[in-house]
């Protein structure tokens, strides 16, 4: 125990990792494609993901005075800064998940990217950064872009103490996540007891749905919020949880009050076009009441009991997953959860580290 | 319960509906492949015409294989579909498709001497 008088496991947090740290990593003809040349001839390695754009820091306003001093120590983002993040924060474990990974799902075309990108950062992590025993974890980005493939991966890696789920991210794949093209990858995490996350992200926010948004929190209120709202209901509405009963289904990274208007307005158009959901054997709502929700961006409402309603309309804390997403510019600390009046002592139990025990075995 | 007289046979062939007000309740008769229903006309959702609206088999759907586009077909159930929002009913049970928590009051028909009565 650190600074909080609760067991904490932060089911989200991001490594910073530099390209440069998984090049070793990348089979050839990748790895001299990236790095080969020198001087003006030296290939770029940056190129090879998606960028999204937005000044996440608000030109200046948000400084990690902290944890530059951590970097500065370390010499980078390096593995070693992991405990200190984790004192920092005040978690017993930490679920790192890749920085570059969250741009994942803008690459379309040049499927072979996903596939080389995600072995070499599960392989890079288990070589260089998980350790269980020390309660650094991480989870494999899915190169949904290749089921095949991301099968292999799953089937290679998941039963790595350290890996203790398999990440979507949710902005931007074509088709949405409930398509059965992706049945297989699902297959395999059921059977090899892999939950599922699915985490919003940055790649494809400034072009989701509409382009054109001039500030950055317009395309990040809407774009991470419409990313996992697509996704959630692709999923319910083909019936993955259906197909696969056993599959653990985990959303990240918008918060908690957009669970209650998805789980409603499917409910809705369900009772009117149930003919379209026919694999469905009751309301989109109870599918989602057995998934579980990463909290951060925690919304406080000035009207704390909104959020107690909320919470209580999804299921209960049970649902629940403390995550920070340090080092971003939205992290949340837990004392987002600990300072919370509405909750029972045996909810913030929950929260800060039960269901992340539940879901993940952490 | 009451029986009541609807009509006789021959006034509700095979593939034909009626609606009947019946102590101040609208309530429509089916006639389905020579098999009688009865429920109310009154939608439980916002009050539509629901009897008026289309019949038809139930849609299922089975997992046919990882992978494969889920097989759609239609069950022997028949369903009753309201015209205002397309909420859906079970023909015999009355109970909605999408919630089995809600559903359409039905009603038992008999036929007497080439009678149709309901029970209400």
């Amino acid at each position: 125990m650190g600074k909080y008088k609760y067991r904490v496991v932060d089911s989200d947090a991001h490594y910073m990792e530099g390209l440069d740290q998984l090049v070793d990593y990348f089979p050839e003809p990748w790895k001299t494609r990236m790095i080969g040349g020198s001087g003006k001839d030296k290939a770029s390695i940056a190129g090879i993901y998606p960028i999204s754009t937005g000044d996440r820091s608000i030109f200046g306003r948000i400084q990690r005075d902290e944890f530059t001093e951590m970097q500065r120590n370390a010499g980078g983002f390096v593995p070693e800064i992991i405990p200190d993040v984790m004192e920092f924060l005040g978690v017993d474990a930490i679920n790192m998940l890749s920085q570059k990974m969250l741009t994942f799902s803008r690459i379309k075309g040049d499927d072979e990217r996903a596939t080389l990108l995600a072995n070499a950062y599960t392989d890079y992590m288990l070589d260089k950064v998980v350790d269980p025993s020390e309660g650094i974890y991480t989870m494999m980005p899915i190169p949904f872009q290749e089921p095949k493939e991301a099968v292999e991966l799953i089937d290679r890696v998941s039963h790595e103490k350290g890996i203790i789920g398999g990440c979507f991210v949710t902005a931007g794949p074509e088709p949405p996540f409930g398509n059965r093209k992706y049945d297989p990858i699902y297959e395999a995490a059921e059977a090899n007891n892999l939950p599922v996350v699915f985490h919003a992200g940055g790649g494809g926010i400034d072009e989701f749905v509409s382009a054109g948004y001039e500030k950055f929190i317009e395309t990040h209120v809407l774009g991470f919020l419409m990313a996992n709202q697509s996704q959630i209901t692709s999923l319910v509405v083909q019936g993955i949880p259906e197909k696969f009963p056993n599959l653990k289904i985990v959303f990240q990274e918008s918060g908690v009050f957009w669970i209650p208007l998805m789980m409603h307005r499917l409910d809705t158009e369900y009772l009117k076009r149930q003919s379209e959901a026919p694999l469905l054997t009751k309301k989109p709502s109870e599918y989602i009441k057995e998934m579980y929700f990463g909290v951060q961006p925690l919304e406080i409402p000035d009207e704390l009991s909104y959020l107690r309603q909320v919470i209580d309309m999804i299921g209960g804390a049970d649902r629940l997953l403390y995550a920070s997403d340090y080092p971003h510019w939205d992290y949340d600390p837990p004392s987002a959860i600990t300072d919370l009046s509405i909750l029972s002592e045996d909810e913030k139990k929950r929260i800060l580290s039960g269901t992340a025990n539940e879901v993940f075995g952490i | 319960m009451t029986q009541v007289l609807i009509c006789h046979v021959d006034e509700l062939p095979v593939g034909e509906r009626k609606i009947v007000e019946l102590e101040g309740k609208s309530i429509g008769v089916f006639n389905i492949e020579g098999k009688y229903y009865a429920a109310s006309n009154t939608c439980p959702h916002r009050g539509g015409p629901v009897c008026t609206g289309r019949v038809g088999n139930e849609l299922l759907a089975d997992f046919v294989g990882v992978g494969l586009r889920v097989k759609e077909h239609f069950g022997p159930n028949l369903v009753l579909a309201c015209p205002w929002h397309g909420w859906e009913f079970n023909m015999e049970t009355g109970v909605h498709l999408g919630d089995p928590q809600i559903s359409l009051p039905v009603y038992t028909v008999t036929v007497q001497d080439k009678e149709l009565f309901i029970e209400i």
